[in-house]
């Protein structure tokens, strides 16, 4: 089974900082970053490999297509089993979190700033339960 | 029969000698301290009551007298005694005219060529007693108006099936602006808007349906300006002037409702703030405190340390701008402001 890490943020500051985090923890060597939730819905929507998980490290407030309307796309899509979702946000808002938490497919939930301890403990969570057992991330 | 010994002080007008004796002789046989006060004219009996008409207990009236006689001069006498029970005394001869001085405002009449000492004391005191329960019930019926009328709170009494307005009180008009000529002209569905209507007759049909108070919550009203203003309404059934009819009370609530409009356009605002402060005063300070990490903790990447710098400043501006826009937004909440709105 294969899999990849997405970056969706609408602040190319973020997406650039994440990536570094990203690749610095070991989680994922190459994540794809979108500065539009929209383009990552389609490029999701658009895959054709049925094995594939995505890891969305997902942003909440975002203009055109916020995380709410990203989550409600892919949860209406054929594709919702093939998708994580961690939610990275700067919102400290306690109905923020609590709305995240009725997604199935929202693993995590993390404030901003995240670090790289943050990361690794979310990557080895998820070794943990096996997603990346095969991946390119368990090397 | 035993004598009264309650002091009397009787108005007797009488231009007969005789017949003037005559009475004074009855009045000793019942009346043990009888003061009589004689008079032989109407002027003469006119001026003796406004002098000392609160002393008197009772007036006798001979119906015709040198001056003045017959409905004239009851009409004038009775004017003049107020609150003083009037005997009339006559003739034979006026016995149809006796009759109808009593819808005059005569307390009652005796016939002079029947008169006996018992007869004159029992109209005596059956016509104080009358008077004094007619005063009380007077008393009592403008006690009753004044509450309606001058009470602070607006008032009216409106026709349950009509809802024609049959009586409205000072407060009412003051609040309202319509005299009370125009208000008696209309009906309550002319001061309320379309829409309330139907809310209106729903009141309507439970004040037929219910004794007692009845609370039916807020109505919109329109004042003759054309204003509307938000009404509590209670209401209680009464009867008036033979209809079917209820009293209600319209409490004009406009600045408390309007108040607390106000105070929930504060809070959808003080709401945006703290929206404001959990997402945009958070996104470039998170931003910032990944940029120092990045910094402090890894070799920079694909950007240079002098671009993360910059992108440090700049995050720094963003900050300050929006603290600077939240706290022009703290200072816009004014309660006047909501309330003006």
């Amino acid at each position: 089974m294969s899999h990849e890490v997405l970056i969706v943020d609408d602040d190319q500051m973020v997406l650039y900082l994440h990536k570094m985090l990203v690749q610095q923890s070991g989680f994922y060597p190459d994540p794809r970053t979108f500065d539009q939730a929209k383009e990552a819905v389609d490029y999701i929507l658009q895959g054709t490999d049925q094995e594939k998980m995505y890891v969305v490290l997902l942003d909440i407030n975002m203009p055109v297509m916020n995380g709410w309307e990203f989550l409600e796309k892919i949860n209406g899509s054929g594709i919702r089993d093939q998708v994580l979702v961690v939610m990275i946000t700067s919102s400290i808002d306690k109905a923020d979190r609590e709305k995240a938490a009725q997604y199935p497919l929202v693993i995590d939930y993390l404030e901003k700033p995240v670090n790289i301890t943050v990361l690794k403990r979310l990557r080895e969570r998820l070794l943990l339960d096996r997603f990346f057992r095969n991946g390119p991330g368990d090397q | 029969m035993l004598v009264n010994p309650n002091p009397y002080q009787i108005l007797v007008v009488e231009d007969n000698p005789g017949d003037l004796m005559l009475i004074g002789e009855y009045l000793k046989e019942k009346l043990s301290v009888p003061r009589i006060i004689p008079a032989t004219t109407f002027k003469e009996g006119r001026q003796i009551v406004a002098d000392q008409g609160a002393t008197l207990q009772v007036i006798l009236l001979d119906l015709s007298l040198p001056d003045k006689s017959g409905e004239e001069l009851i009409t004038e006498m009775v004017a003049a005694s107020g609150n003083i029970p009037l005997i009339v005394l006559t003739g034979y001869g006026d016995i149809a005219f006796s009759v109808k001085s009593l819808s005059l405002g005569a307390s009652d009449y005796l016939v002079k060529d029947e008169l006996s000492a018992s007869s004159l004391y029992k109209s005596i005191l059956y016509s104080m007693e009358r008077k004094k329960h007619s005063m009380e019930l007077k008393d009592s019926e403008k006690r009753y108006s004044e509450l309606f009328h001058l009470s602070p709170l607006p008032m009216w009494v409106d026709d349950l099936e009509s809802f024609q307005f049959l009586n409205v009180n000072a407060a009412a008009i003051d609040n309202y602006g319509y005299s009370r000529e125009e208000f008696l002209k209309m009906s309550v569905l002319d001061i309320i808007p379309c829409d309330e209507v139907a809310r209106v007759r729903e009141a309507a049909r439970r004040s037929v349906a219910t004794k007692g108070l009845l609370r039916h919550g807020n109505f919109r009203n329109r004042k003759k300006d054309g204003t509307l203003i938000f009404v509590d309404i209670q209401s209680n059934r009464i009867h008036f002037k033979g209809r079917e009819a209820r009293v209600v009370l319209a409490n004009d609530v406009t600045e408390r409702i309007n108040h607390i409009t106000a105070i929930e356009q504060q809070n959808e605002k003080l709401r945006q703030i703290a929206w404001t402060q959990s997402h945009l005063v958070r996104a470039p300070l998170t931003r910032m405190m990944g940029i120092v990490d990045i910094l402090k903790n890894f070799s920079t990447g694909e950007m240079n340390r002098e671009d993360l710098l910059d992108h440090l400043i700049s995050s720094s501006h963003e900050l300050d701008g929006i603290i600077r826009k939240i706290n022009q937004q703290t200072e816009n909440i004014d309660l006047k402001d909501g309330y003006e709105s």
